[in-house]
């Protein structure tokens, strides 16, 4: 017992010396300047912001450590709001959000900063028809009727033309949305907006809105395990969570009238004419670019371009590099769609805008 | 200080070091005891303050149309507190009606068998169930407790209930997964422990000649219960059931997994509803900053806490008025 005690305590004190001095090691190489230029180890970064890429930036974070071991990037997912307040009183290294800044937001900054953005996702609309095996085709026309509740059952006649040959229930259309204030139902309450014009007068858009119909579930989870015991249901998830609930996902028409799957590809489409610089006004909802999906959505990385750690502003750099880099490949797996290259391209662009004191900042080796 | 009855000693032995230890020791004692508890006072000001403060906005901007307006729009910044509120008493008295009866038995079996095989386990297990963290709750409801009251419960309810004239509003079913009455339901077990626990001790401290003369005088057991027992442990059963009231109406986390999160009032407990800890908690992290929908918030705080402290002077009210009518 006492011996066995003695040696886990051991064991104990052996890794912290051992962690010691690796980080000790660590240190030295970044001060070695003479001989061989030593490679770069990384600084501590602290960033806050929106919610939605929240897995992706903490899966890049433990797999940037990897490349640069003392770069600890530290991001804590609390909402866009958040992460922009944060960004203009200075008190992250990089703030992020899903909506790109308003006018009244950059009129608050008063030194230079770069935004661009990181990874893709989406938002679909999901719904609980046991007996209907094909997927289903909707129109944002029909999808805000639904969700006013002015289509109340789903073998209505509106729902039954975008879908020829396919069955329809007479079962009550339940609406499933998120209680808790939240992204996905910003981007969705804005394309149901741009679709209707009674939503728009109705409802409106927001990361909250006075749902007229349905049962809110919280996140992702809430609503999908809501849907699954509602025979009937309707809702929206984003996608990386519906492509793992196993529930069924609508096709949605775009544009150009054809219904889009969405899916990692559809989502990387819509992307793909995203013309820099980042403003206002800059969306990939309703994408014209064919088979694109049309509520595809985009988030943002706030830094500023004027660094006065040289450190910081190299990890800065290192880190954004390699996610918009070797950092897409990680983001299928997460259910994520990687940028398409020529706007990952114009992200490293931005990046290149980054000084430390008036000197630009160019990414170490090990990050290219 | 001067006040403090004389001791019969002498002048000389109160000055030797061991008293005047001691009297350093008290006043260091009552020192930090009024530091603690005028610190607590203070706490709980600048917590009322704060909320005040934030809250001013919206309570300003709308008045009296906060508590009796139905809409909440942050779209359109037009916020009314009712919905809230008035599932936040639904849900609490659901609860409260569902546990006492069961706490006050339980109560009573755990004080009366006097098989340790039966009652050890019983009170280990009620304890536990305390320990359970709500949101642990709020899961095992959502995937377990719901799907069951759903499929047998409410339609039995709708069925049977439902069917009378008055009753009939009150049970119309809807096939959402969470509503009132679900969450009323978690409430009551939740709170079970607390009042139980409580009212445990309260009625073992009922004296036993109470008891034994009520059994003397031909009481029967139920009786001597019904007469002597209850009678007696009244204050503190109003105490443990105002103590369960406090954390029923604060609940959070597992009243919003349960409660359906539906927008308006509906008067079917069958029906999805919303409480005011429900929409503080989900809507406060992404709250815009732009609009009057944070200082809503605070307002919907605010009413809470004027809620609850009404409740904990009324308890104290009552406790007091049933304390001098058994005495």
């Amino acid at each position: 017992m006492t011996t066995k005690r003695f040696v886990s305590v051991f064991a104990v004190i052996a890794l912290a010396v051992g962690a010691l001095a690796l980080a000790g090691c660590g240190q030295s190489t970044t001060s070695t300047t003479g001989g061989t230029p030593a490679a770069f180890t990384g600084a501590a970064l602290v960033g806050a912001g929106a919610t939605f890429p929240g897995p992706v930036y903490s899966q890049w974070a433990q797999s940037f450590v990897k490349v640069e071991p003392s770069a600890q990037v530290n991001y804590q997912a609390i909402g866009s709001g958040g992460g922009v307040q944060q960004f203009i009183s200075k008190t992250v290294d990089f703030g992020a959000t899903d909506v790109s800044l308003i006018a009244s937001e950059t009129a608050k900054i008063s030194t230079p900063f770069i935004q661009f953005p990181t990874c893709l996702g989406a938002v679909v609309v999901s719904y609980n028809l046991p007996d209907v095996t094909k997927p289903l085709n909707l129109d944002g026309a029909t999808i805000a009727k639904m969700f006013l509740g002015t289509i109340t059952k789903w073998n209505d006649p509106a729902i039954a033309a975008l879908n020829p040959g396919v069955t329809l229930p007479a079962t009550a259309i339940q609406v499933v949305h998120r209680a808790d204030g939240s992204g996905t139902t910003s981007i969705f309450t804005k394309w149901l907006k741009g679709q209707s014009p009674d939503w728009a007068s109705k409802v409106g858009a927001g990361k909250s809105v006075q749902w007229p119909t349905g049962q809110g579930g919280n996140g992702n989870a809430g609503v999908a395990a809501s849907m699954k015991q509602t025979a009937g249901s309707i809702g929206y998830l984003e996608l990386q969570y519906a492509l793992s609930s196993g529930l069924p996902v609508a096709s949605v028409k775009a544009p150009d009238g054809q219904f889009v799957v969405p899916n990692v590809d559809s989502v990387a489409k819509a992307a793909s004419d995203l013309s820099f610089p980042i403003t206002e006004t800059t969306s990939i909802l309703d994408s014209k670019v064919a088979g694109a999906y049309p509520i595809s959505s985009t988030t943002y990385i706030l830094i500023y371009s004027d660094q006065t750690d040289q450190a910081k502003a190299q990890t800065l750099v290192d880190f954004w590099t390699w996610a918009l880099t070797k950092g897409q490949a990680e983001l299928g797996t997460l259910n994520y769609a990687p940028l398409p290259d020529s706007v990952a391209k114009a992200s490293i662009a931005e990046l290149a805008k980054i000084t430390v004191n008036g000197t630009a900042v160019t990414p170490s080796a090990a990050v290219k | 200080m001067s006040e403090a009855p004389q001791s019969p000693r002498t002048e000389h032995d109160a000055e030797t070091p061991v008293r005047r230890r001691l009297r350093i020791g008290d006043s260091i004692l009552s020192g930090t005891t009024v530091l603690v508890s005028v610190g607590l006072v203070a706490l709980l000001a600048g917590l009322l303050w704060v909320l005040e403060q934030g809250a001013a906005p919206a309570l300003m901007k709308y008045g009296l149309n906060f508590f009796t307006s139905r809409q909440w729009d942050p779209v359109n910044d037009r916020f009314g507190a009712l919905p809230y509120i008035y599932g936040t008493v639904v849900t609490s008295t659901l609860a409260i009606l569902f546990a006492l009866p069961i706490s006050v038995g339980l109560a009573l079996l755990l004080n009366e068998v006097r098989s340790k095989l039966l009652r050890n386990p019983l009170t280990v297990l009620v304890d536990l169930l305390a320990a359970i963290p709500s949101v642990v709750y709020g899961l095992w409801g959502l995937f377990v407790l719901a799907p069951f009251l759903n499929k047998y419960l409410a339609p039995a309810l709708a069925a049977t209930l439902g069917k009378l004239p008055v009753l009939s509003a009150l049970f119309v079913p809807t096939p959402a997964v969470g509503n009132m009455l679900n969450a009323g339901i978690i409430l009551a077990i939740m709170i079970i422990p607390i009042i139980t626990a409580v009212t445990r001790e309260v009625i073992a401290t009922v004296p036993h000649d109470l008891r034994e003369a009520a059994m003397a005088l031909g009481a029967t057991r139920f009786e001597a219960i019904r007469m002597a027992v209850l009678p007696h442990a009244r204050s503190g059963i109003v105490g443990a059931t105002m103590l369960g009231l406090g954390r029923a109406l604060g609940e959070t986390i597992a009243v919003s997994m349960l409660i359906g999160n539906g927008l308006g009032i509906s008067a079917s407990l069958l029906a999805p509803g919303y409480t005011i800890p429900a929409i503080i908690a989900n809507e406060f992290r992404e709250a815009t900053s732009t609009g009057m929908q944070h200082s809503a918030l605070l307002a919907l705080a605010l009413v809470l806490v004027a809620i609850a402290l009404f409740l904990a002077a009324a308890s104290r009210l009552l406790v007091g008025r049933s304390e001098r009518m058994g005495s």
